[in-house]
């Protein structure tokens, strides 16, 4: 009996408690990605779980946005020294390919199912999927983003606007916050690595490499 | 007659609770927000009591395949009577035999844990489930249960905000983890363990470099404001971000030299040697904060074997030495390091050791075969940890003896029940302060745990 008046005192808590937390509903997504204004939400019930591209659709955009045609990209041990290992030999059996490249070498690492060992396809977000993302889209841009016609494509105005990178890669144009950022890196780094620090920084950024 | 409990639990709330919101159409994300709210308002007291101490939680699991005694390690004092071995996988008085803490018995081989008694609780009274698996039924709450493995979801809990969640150390496959779809710990061997704080190689200048990870901070710290209000965690997973824009440009490598840790660790013995590396890198990335927890993976080859106490056990006394000591030196090492997760508090107050097998052998006599599956063992070690050996054995008739249970409250020996694996995968759960979600308070060991 105590029990049941217990939970009936605390199902009125409850209603008061919804009644009076409007921060309760919390789910948004973003309305208006103008450049320059603030984003608007239209609130729902649940906040999504951060999910991690995964591993085909990151190969997609290497080859499809950045042009690398075998979809992935080496590890460099050093300059113009590609890593090589037994490993990444016994991952690329039908080429025989000595060299590592990083979809395939940290596949288990960026969640890449395993069947045999009964291990599912894992999104989750992590630290160190985003390092890899960042390793992976530096080496991409530095390797393409100097071809012209991915420069055309990502950079049409040159290194004064972003909408085109930020469209490729994100699917919105930058707010000018974001924009800033990129000011400041291209002013910073050398000329000659000032669209590749942008493609990869903007191709590894957080909202890029998550699926929404 | 036993006086009905008319106290409600938190866990009674939010069970009833939830039926009572589900029937009237609260979703059920919206129904876990509202209740965890209301609930650690209206019982505050039960957070503390639905696990250990609050705060940034490490593990470090030694999962032993196959079939792996932890009487070896530390036994009751029936043992105290033999003057002589007479089982297999087991000490005996003469053999250095004292009783260290609260009924646990330690012997010459198991020396090093000593000091550390008072926090290690060893049973080998739990009913076991299954032969051998590479999936202990004792990580998953029981055969049937199938629930996440602890250190798994401790991990991906990630409370010490750890550059890496959680890596798992030798043969992949001879133990597997039920993740239940969230991330697997990260498999490493020594160079690949290294290689994930090595500062990889990029043809830009340092200086670069530089600013690429701080534009790639800064650029996903906007775009997770921007998003907070639609993903889950947004904040947090900024932080991971810049996390990785710090490893691309900082060498943690050198962090990990083990080359100054005890050569216990760095130079172990026969199967324990790569045991031993495992543990001093795992420790020594806990320190800088590079990992929330590791599980060590040790395969002990087949005991079928060992059926005296003579030559051919040194299996038995190299198991028991190279683990006592290894995991001693482990004890020392967190006992003297700062987390740098949680201000104040050392690696020993956030780590919980805990060492598991597939079942554990239970007595044999001399001579006669140690078969599978007789018991199942575990040994909890941490600061809320209430040291003891834990259930008893009849040893009498002279054939193979009988491990008997305890009560999970008051730790007192039971004949003729046995704990079961679900009690082992809530103690563990609750010592790590995994308290959500399938967490059954109910289930603890009570008796193993302070305070």
């Amino acid at each position: 009996m105590i029990k049941i008046i217990f939970i009936f005192q605390t199902l009125l808590l409850l209603v008061a408690y919804n009644n009076c937390s409007g921060n309760m509903q919390t789910e948004s997504t973003v309305l208006n990605s103008k450049e320059g204004t603030q984003p608007t939400y239209q609130t729902q019930l649940a906040l999504k779980e951060c999910q991690f591209i995964d591993v085909v659709s990151m190969s997609n955009i290497l080859k499809n946005q950045l042009g690398i045609s075998y979809g992935d990209v080496p590890i460099y041990e050093d300059e113009n020294d590609i890593l090589q290992s037994d490993d990444c030999r016994n991952i690329n059996p039908e080429t025989n390919d000595p060299n590592c490249y990083y979809l395939t070498t940290y596949a288990a690492t960026l969640g890449v199912a395993d069947l045999t060992n009964n291990i599912k396809t894992n999104n989750k977000c992590t630290s160190t999927k985003y390092k890899l993302a960042t390793e992976i889209f530096l080496n991409a841009c530095l390797e393409s983003v100097d071809k012209p016609e991915i420069s055309q494509k990502l950079f049409p105005n040159g290194l004064d606007n972003f909408d085109s990178l930020y469209l490729t890669f994100v699917g919105r144009k930058p707010f000018s916050r974001e924009v800033e950022v990129l000011d400041e890196l291209v002013k910073t780094v050398e000329p000659n690595v000032a669209k590749a620090s942008a493609c990869a920084v903007v191709a590894s950024s957080f909202e890029a490499v998550s699926k929404l | 007659m036993k006086k009905k409990d008319t106290n409600i639990s938190r866990r009674s709330f939010l069970s009833k609770t939830s039926y009572i919101l589900a029937g009237i159409g609260v979703g059920s994300v919206a129904r876990w927000e509202i209740l965890t709210g209301v609930s650690k308002k209206l019982f505050p007291e039960a957070i503390a009591n639905t696990g250990a101490a609050a705060g940034p939680k490490r593990m470090i699991e030694l999962s032993f395949r196959s079939g792996v005694p932890f009487m070896l390690l530390g036994t009751s004092d029936e043992f105290a009577s033999l003057g002589n071995p007479q089982f297999t996988c087991s000490p005996w008085r003469d053999n250095e035999y004292v009783q260290a803490e609260n009924g646990l018995y330690l012997n010459e081989n198991t020396r090093a844990l000593r000091a550390h008694a008072s926090n290690i609780a060893i049973t080998q009274n739990i009913r076991p489930e299954t032969g051998h698996t590479n999936n202990f039924d004792i990580r998953r709450g029981g055969r049937d249960a199938d629930l996440m493995n602890p250190i798994v979801q401790l991990a991906n809990k990630n409370t010490t905000q750890s550059v890496t969640q959680g890596v798992k150390w030798g043969r992949q496959n001879s133990v597997v983890n039920e993740t239940k779809g969230a991330q697997d710990l990260t498999p490493v061997d020594n160079d690949s363990f290294l290689d994930m704080f090595k500062k990889p190689y990029f043809p830009v200048s340092d200086r670069d470099l530089a600013a690429i990870s701080k534009a790639s901070e800064k650029l996903s710290r906007q775009q997770a404001l921007l998003l907070e209000k639609a993903v889950k965690n947004a904040s947090n997973l900024a932080k991971d971000q810049k996390k990785a824009a710090e490893l691309i440009t900082t060498d943690y490598k050198d962090l990990l030299d083990i080359n100054g840790m005890p050569s216990t660790l760095t130079n172990g013995s026969g199967r324990y040697e790569d045991m031993g590396k495992a543990l001093a890198y795992s420790v020594k990335a806990m320190e800088h904060n590079l990992i929330n927890s590791s599980h060590v993976v040790i395969t002990t080859g087949d005991w079928h074997g060992f059926q005296s106490v003579g030559d051919n056990a040194r299996a038995q006394m190299q198991f028991a030495d190279q683990v006592s000591k290894q995991v001693g030196e482990v004890i020392n090492f967190l006992k003297n390091t700062p987390d740098p997760a949680s201000e104040g508090q050392t690696l020993w107050d956030t780590t919980v050791i805990v060492m598991n097998s597939e079942f554990t052998r239970g007595l044999s006599p001399m001579g006669r075969d140690n078969s599978d599956g007789r018991t199942q063992g575990q040994v909890l070690i941490g600061k809320d940890v209430k040291g003891g050996f834990y259930g008893s054995f009849d040893l009498t008739g002279g054939g193979y003896g009988t491990a008997q249970g305890f009560d999970k409250d008051t730790g007192a020996p039971t004949p003729g029940m046995r704990n079961s694996a679900s009690q082992g995968y809530h103690t563990v759960q609750h010592l790590v302060g995994n308290t959500e979600d399938n967490y059954n308070s109910s289930e603890v060991m009570k008796a193993m745990v302070k305070g």
